[in-house]
């Protein structure tokens, strides 16, 4: 093979787009997101920008280079957990009541963000709890405050 | 008869018995249902957590409670059976297989080792030492690749399910 190289890395040091297509998208947590259906490059400088992935029964999902930690030959790993994986998981205060399920989540534009939740409590209830408000995402969604208090401030 | 305010913001075993028991990342693990006293000092030295029908319970040590609300039991760690039935992936991200079963440490909730039930079918079922986890939370991450662990790997001589 002829090699045409000035100011740039060895061909041994780059990776085949193509071989990518595929290959599993993990989180953070080791959640698998979906698989790599087409990596993104800037239409101008054409310089790598993210990838599209493909999920099962669910919309694509788009991550930029900011949010990806790796591209191994096996995957590519993120830095971030999505905050659209906490949907309909549960969330408790901080004594430990149950109050809902995670119905929507609104971002920061389209960062990873979470600006606030929108909790489904019961049937057709729901209430929006700020994104400072939650004390920690796993999973379940536990927030900062006592289950009192959280009823209290429903009631204003 | 009771000492001056010695009883003061106690609580009765009616409060600690049938709540839900809450793990450190927010994952419901059972209700209570016992509670373990020392038969002298009156300690509490753990409570037994029901996991559900047909599954069985086990008993979590006083130590490893953060705090009993009026709604919950809330843990201070993550009881490691959570992590039979989650996939493994190598460093670089590479599917190595499913946890079948967790080995502890002396009862406690340390790792010792996991027993994984690899897709690679020259290798099989392996037991993989818990220095080679890097992090477990929604799946077990190892901190050596795939390739590395078929190069170390140990069969696993007896899986307990």
């Amino acid at each position: 093979m002829e090699n045409y190289i000035d100011k740039a890395d060895e061909y041994e040091h780059t990776r085949g787009a193509h071989d990518l297509i595929g290959k599993r998208v993990l989180a953070k947590s080791g959640a698998v997101q979906g698989r790599v259906k087409e990596i993104r490059l800037n239409d101008k400088t054409s310089n790598f920008e993210g990838v599209l992935v493909k999920r099962r029964f669910k919309s694509t999902q788009y991550f930029c280079k900011t949010y990806i930690e790796r591209v191994t030959a096996k995957a590519i790993l993120l830095s971030i957990e999505p905050v659209s994986q906490y949907l309909k998981r549960t969330v408790i205060s901080a004594d430990g009541k149950r109050i809902g399920t995670v119905k929507s989540i609104a971002r920061n534009d389209n960062t990873n963000n979470i600006r606030s939740i929108i909790v489904s409590i019961g049937w057709t209830r729901t209430t929006s709890i700020l994104a400072k408000d939650i004390k920690l995402l796993g999973n379940s969604i536990i927030l900062k405050k006592a289950y009192a208090e959280i009823k209290h401030d429903r009631k204003k | 008869m009771t000492e001056k305010n010695s009883l003061a913001g106690a609580i009765t075993s009616e409060d600690v018995l049938g709540k839900d028991v809450i793990d450190a990342r927010g994952a419901f693990i059972g209700v209570s249902d016992k509670l373990y006293l020392h038969p002298k000092t009156m300690k509490i030295l753990g409570i037994s957590v029901d996991k559900g029908f047909l599954r069985t319970g086990l008993i979590i040590s006083a130590n490893y409670v953060t705090e009993v609300t009026q709604y919950a039991i809330l843990l201070n760690i993550e009881p490691s059976f959570r992590i039979k039935g989650m996939t493994v992936f190598g460093s670089a991200g590479g599917r190595i297989g499913t946890v079948l079963s967790v080995s502890l440490v002396n009862n406690s909730n340390t790792v010792q080792e996991l027993i994984v039930k690899t897709t690679n079918s020259n290798i099989g079922t392996v037991a993989i030492p818990a220095k080679y986890l890097a992090q477990i939370e929604d799946n077990a991450f190892l901190n050596i690749t795939t390739d590395e662990l078929i190069r170390i790997h140990t069969p696993a001589t007896k899986v307990k399910r």
